[in-house]
């Protein structure tokens, strides 16, 4: 289900708490502005869903630079874990 | 699709990376992060896999209309359509790039640094048939390599 409120932003802070982890958050100071606008696309993912699926599937097309017409689509957040 | 454990214990390893295609030439192309836990600007992007396409010419102008890069393949065919077809060697330089922009095309590399804006193409060239050169050099595989970086909107 889709959950409006969640981003690729807040599902990498809940990551972070739950795993221990560093990934990079917003404001993200001194990133590239395709990255920090990515950090703000929406997520299909609910905080507190368990198991937590290898793969979450992230909303929207987007581009990697700033400039030039190359578009990513189909985009998913990876994570592994192994023990 | 497969479940990961919520519930970490001593010892687990986490890695978290971004995944996603585009399209090219009616292909769907996989690119891959590095692993983004611990990186502190950027991210780049690979390629999951080698994607035959079509022609080196068709290649140039997917280039040309994504990248905005200065050349188009009717701008290198009209270039090569002048060279002279006489001598018997400047027929076979002719021959031999006029076989290189219609050969099939692989993509072996692809590198995307948001950070830099830089991005590499590695390519595989095979003209069919082999370039011959002289009737001494015949080439079955060529590689080029793409770098360019984006400097702002078409």
């Amino acid at each position: 289900m889709n959950s409006p409120t969640e981003t690729v932003n807040s599902f990498m802070q809940w990551l972070n708490k739950t795993f221990g982890l560093s990934l990079p958050t917003l404001p993200l100071n001194g990133w590239p502005a395709a990255v920090i606008t990515l950090w703000h696309f929406a997520v299909d993912w609910l905080p507190g869903a368990s198991p937590l699926p290898a793969s979450i599937k992230v909303d929207g097309k987007w581009k990697p630079f700033d400039g030039g017409n190359f578009e990513v689509k189909e985009i998913t957040i990876e994570i592994r874990h192994e023990q | 699709m497969n479940a990961l454990v919520n519930s970490p214990t001593g010892g687990d390893s986490v890695t978290v990376a971004v995944s996603g295609t585009f399209d090219i030439q009616g292909q769907s192309v996989t690119i891959n992060s590095q692993d983004i836990t611990n990186i502190k600007s950027g991210i780049n992007f690979t390629l999951g896999q080698p994607v035959t396409l079509g022609t080196i010419d068709d290649f140039i102008d997917w280039l040309n209309k994504t990248f905005s890069t200065p050349l188009t393949s009717k701008q290198l065919d009209d270039a090569i359509d002048k060279l002279p077809s006489s001598p018997a060697f400047l027929k076979d330089i002719r021959d031999a790039l006029l076989s290189f922009l219609h050969a099939t095309i692989t993509i072996t590399m692809l590198s995307i640094n948001t950070q830099t804006k830089v991005y590499q193409f590695g390519v595989t060239v095979t003209p069919n048939p082999p370039i011959s050169i002289l009737g001494l050099l015949e080439l079955d595989s060529i590689g080029v390599a793409i770098t360019s970086g984006v400097t702002g909107s078409p």
